[in-house]
């Protein structure tokens, strides 16, 4: 009976163990609930931050909402391809629940405005190659998996910018 | 003496607990040691460090660009230009419309040009119609217009606002294509006032040689 407790709680152990390798270690992908593509959008010649809004004159940069896609996107149309998963959501005027991947602990500010309005930092120093993403995100693409401190303050060093702890950290 | 069995594992599990909790702390001291975020951050160069950008500073410059730039009607119209939408297909300074199959010209039209499309043809001549659609006031509505012709510029400022309110569709180019985009009507979503502001707001973006 103990041997089979112990045995038991080893297997146990091991396996909450194991879960946190994995989540930590890249896995943890998400699935978005459209199968969106930045490229075939910014091919066409649309500007990141006409859907992104916030991103010149905001904190945050925003995902833009279903009546966007409705702009151009007709369930009845051929043209543009309106994908199933897409038509369901503007059938019903439902907003797409998309899962929102990039983002800071609590404790930190961060703000697009700073950056790329008045910076004049290009998205991709910071997101990579999104341009040329045809699978909606599955995961944060900041270079380090997650917008470390070191990301920032290399930066922030680089260019004479503070690296005075309060000023991210409010 | 003798051998006192509970007495004995008392001590035992006293010295336990307590190597525990030190290896304990010690893992916590290496690790401080190791790594700190302060140590990451050596020094902070308070002296050599540049200035930020200034927002009003950026305003000012674009003011200098062009004196509505700051016109509170004309803002408005930019900020509902960006956030409703009009900017996905005709780009965010009104510069460059997107690709759109089949359509007639190829690119969805650009509005950085509308002052001309509204026969505006001198710097003068917008700042004859710009005050009043930044207030929010149609032209058809203006009683008097500092314009040498201005029944004309009324008649193809009425059409702009009616495409914008009840939309338009795309022109084929190949009559058995597909059906390009449409230009949505914005009737549901943007008020009259409003829509004169948007077009204030283009009338700025008109690339004038400066002279
Ligand atoms: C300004 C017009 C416009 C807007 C706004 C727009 N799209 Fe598109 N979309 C297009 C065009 C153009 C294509 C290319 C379709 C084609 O070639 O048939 C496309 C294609 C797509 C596709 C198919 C991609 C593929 O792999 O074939 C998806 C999915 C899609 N869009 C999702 C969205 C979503 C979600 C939104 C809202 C956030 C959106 N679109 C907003 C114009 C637009
Ligand atoms: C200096 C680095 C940096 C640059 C440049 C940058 N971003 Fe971000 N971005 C971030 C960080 C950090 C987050 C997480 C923000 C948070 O948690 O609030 C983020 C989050 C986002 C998100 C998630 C949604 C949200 O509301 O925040 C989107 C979308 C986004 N960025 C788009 C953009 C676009 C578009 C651009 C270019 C116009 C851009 N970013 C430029 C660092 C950057
Ligand atoms: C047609 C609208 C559209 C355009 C243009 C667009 N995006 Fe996006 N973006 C989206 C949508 C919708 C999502 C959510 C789906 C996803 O995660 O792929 C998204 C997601 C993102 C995210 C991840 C947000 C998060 O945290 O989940 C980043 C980063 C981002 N976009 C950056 C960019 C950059 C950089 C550009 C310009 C090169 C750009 N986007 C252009 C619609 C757009
Ligand atoms: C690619 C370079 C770069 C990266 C990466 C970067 N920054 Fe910055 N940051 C700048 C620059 C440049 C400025 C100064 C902008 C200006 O001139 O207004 C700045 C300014 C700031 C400010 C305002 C500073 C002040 O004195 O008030 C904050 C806060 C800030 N950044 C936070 C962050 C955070 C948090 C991150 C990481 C998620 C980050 N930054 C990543 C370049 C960067
Ligand atoms: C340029 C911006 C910036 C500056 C300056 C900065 N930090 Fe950070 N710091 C961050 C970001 C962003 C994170 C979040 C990293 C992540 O998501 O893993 C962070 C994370 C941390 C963490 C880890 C917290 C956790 O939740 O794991 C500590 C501790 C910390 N910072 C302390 C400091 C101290 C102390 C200073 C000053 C010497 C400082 N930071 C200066 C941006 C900054």
């Amino acid at each position: 009976m103990p041997k089979t407790l112990a045995i038991l709680v080893l297997v146990g152990v091991t396996a909450i163990g194991g879960w946190f390798v994995v989540s930590a270690w890249g896995g943890g992908s998400v699935q978005q609930p459209v199968a969106y593509n930045h490229k075939v959008h910014i091919d066409a010649g649309m500007e990141c931050a006409a859907c992104h809004t916030g991103a010149e004159e905001g904190t945050h940069a925003g995902i833009p909402t279903t009546d966007k896609c409705a702009l151009c996107h007709k369930v009845d149309r051929p043209y543009p391809k309106t994908p199933k998963d897409l038509a369901f959501y503007l059938k019903a005027n439902k907003e797409i629940p998309w899962r929102q991947l990039h983002r800071t602990r609590r404790h930190v500010y961060f703000s697009h405005q700073r950056h790329v309005a008045l910076a004049g930092i290009d998205c991709e120093k910071c997101h990579g190659d999104v341009k040329k993403k045809t699978t909606p995100f599955d995961r944060a693409a900041f270079p380090d998996r997650q917008a470390g401190m070191n990301l920032c303050v290399d930066c922030h060093r680089k260019e004479k910018v503070t690296t005075d702890c309060m000023a991210c950290h409010r | 003496m003798t051998q006192d069995i509970g007495a004995r594992n008392l001590v035992r599990v006293f010295l336990g607990v307590w190597s525990a909790l030190g290896l304990f702390y010690a893992f916590l001291m290496f690790r401080s040691l190791l790594w700190s975020p302060s140590f990451y951050i050596d020094h902070t160069h308070y002296e050599s460090q540049r200035p930020l950008a200034q927002p009003a500073a950026l305003a000012l410059q674009a003011e200098a660009k062009n004196k509505f730039a700051r016109d509170p009607g004309v803002r408005r119209g930019r900020e509902l230009f960006r956030r409703e939408g009009c900017a996905l297909c005709h780009g965010l300074g009104g510069k460059k419309g997107i690709l759109s199959k089949n359509y007639v010209k190829d690119r969805v039209p650009d509005l950085a040009t509308l002052a001309e499309r509204l026969l505006l043809y001198e710097p003068e001549d917008v700042e004859a119609v710009l005050p009043a659609l930044a207030a929010g006031q149609s032209l058809d509505k203006v009683d008097k217009l500092d314009l040498p012709n201005p029944a004309p510029v009324v008649a193809k400022y009425a059409d702009a606002r009616k495409v914008i309110l009840d939309g338009n569709p795309g022109g084929k180019k190949d009559e058995k294509g597909v059906q390009p985009i449409d230009m949505p009507a914005w009737k549901d979503t943007l008020t009259e006032p409003d829509i004169n502001r948007i077009i204030a707001y283009l009338l700025t973006l008109y690339p004038w040689e400066e002279g």
